[in-house]
């Protein structure tokens, strides 16, 4: 799994965004489109290439109850599976 | 004398259809 110091950011030419149509914020990447929940799409608007997993847990916090930083871990392992995203450290 | 803080659910994705 990510590491809590890993620190996550958009690949190049992977875009972050608000769909209308679908009322939903999506990731559109040269392969396809993911379409995000309320969270994925929080953590998602943080992966920044400056901060880590665990700030980015700790940033949610502020706005949820009961974040997980192994959650933010495992959907970051998963957008790098989909090589939307890349992680440094 | 803070804005309610939202219920955490798991980040999820889905691909489109």
């Amino acid at each position: 799994m990510t590491a809590p110091d890993a620190v996550p950011r958009l690949r190049r030419g992977v875009k972050a965004a608000y769909d209308p149509t679908r009322e939903s914020h999506v990731v559109l990447f040269p392969e396809g489109v993911l379409v995000l929940n309320e969270t994925a799409a929080a953590v998602v608007g943080l992966c920044d290439g400056r901060t880590s997993v665990q700030g980015i847990a700790a940033r949610l916090a502020e706005e949820f109850d009961g974040v997980r930083a192994d959650d933010v871990a495992e959907l970051v392992d998963r957008l790098v599976a989909r090589r939307v995203v890349d992680v440094d450290g | 004398l803070e804005p309610e803080k939202r219920p955490w659910v798991k980040p999820d994705f889905r691909d489109v259809d």
